[in-house]
């Protein structure tokens, strides 16, 4: 009952992440608007950062979704299962797939623009993104062997 | 797996059904079912004594290592 609550709370957690998400994806579009604005010599940026933002948004929002997927799955007893272990690797695998756009910005960045503070913000974020995957493979790899254990006892006669 | 599980044919030397045996042994259909199709990973020592008792057979009547 107590986990159960606790799956519940986490899963609301996700819901409003998600919902911030797309929320962010959404205000994107009159923020870029507004920087483009305050500077127009960069202005022919605007839709390329864009659609790279959003682009790192997706891969945020799978990576929820996947997360909803998993603590549904803990809600109804069915956690230490092969799929559970897909879901944990495919978290893994999106955090590496967002470090693509990232560095796409990062050069991007740093071709048009001299001396951006941005690109701090993007080399944070690509490291961020790497902790993230290697700390979902190892969760992953764990989990692997928690299932073959659990299977192995299930099938102790 | 090397080890095959002739628990069937013992079974029908003794003409015991998969549900009185299980009935007899104490131990699900399910786990039975698994058991007599290899895709059990393990036995108990209890569960094989338990077999051994209702088909008055030896171990080595369920258990045949081939290699």
């Amino acid at each position: 009952m107590k986990i159960r609550v606790q799956t519940i709370i986490v899963e609301i957690g996700v819901i409003f992440a998600m919902l911030l998400t797309l929320g962010i994806g959404a205000y994107l579009v009159p923020f870029s608007n507004e920087v483009a604005k305050a500077n127009p010599t960069i202005t022919y940026m605007r839709v390329p950062v864009l659609v790279i933002a959003w682009v790192i948004l997706a891969c945020v929002l799978t990576a929820l979704v996947l997360a909803f997927l998993l603590l549904e799955r803990i809600s109804k007893n069915t956690v230490f299962e092969p799929q559970s272990v897909c879901l944990l690797r495919g978290i893994g695998i999106l955090a590496l797939v967002a470090i693509i756009p990232l560095m796409i910005l990062f050069f991007y960045t740093k071709a048009n623009v001299d001396g951006s503070i941005t690109n701090l913000y993007v080399i944070l974020g690509i490291l961020a993104m790497i902790i993230v995957a290697v700390f979902f493979s190892l969760i992953a790899a764990m989990f692997q062997k928690a299932v073959d254990y659990k299977q192995e006892v299930d099938l102790t006669v | 797996m090397a080890i095959i599980i002739n628990l069937d044919m013992e079974m029908v030397k003794q003409k015991v059904s998969l549900t009185e045996l299980s009935e007899q042994v104490g131990i699900t259909m399910s786990n039975l079912s698994n058991l007599k199709t290899g895709k059990a990973r393990a036995i108990r020592f209890s569960t094989l004594e338990a077999i051994c008792e209702a088909l008055q057979c030896q171990p080595g009547d369920i258990l045949e290592y081939r290699g």
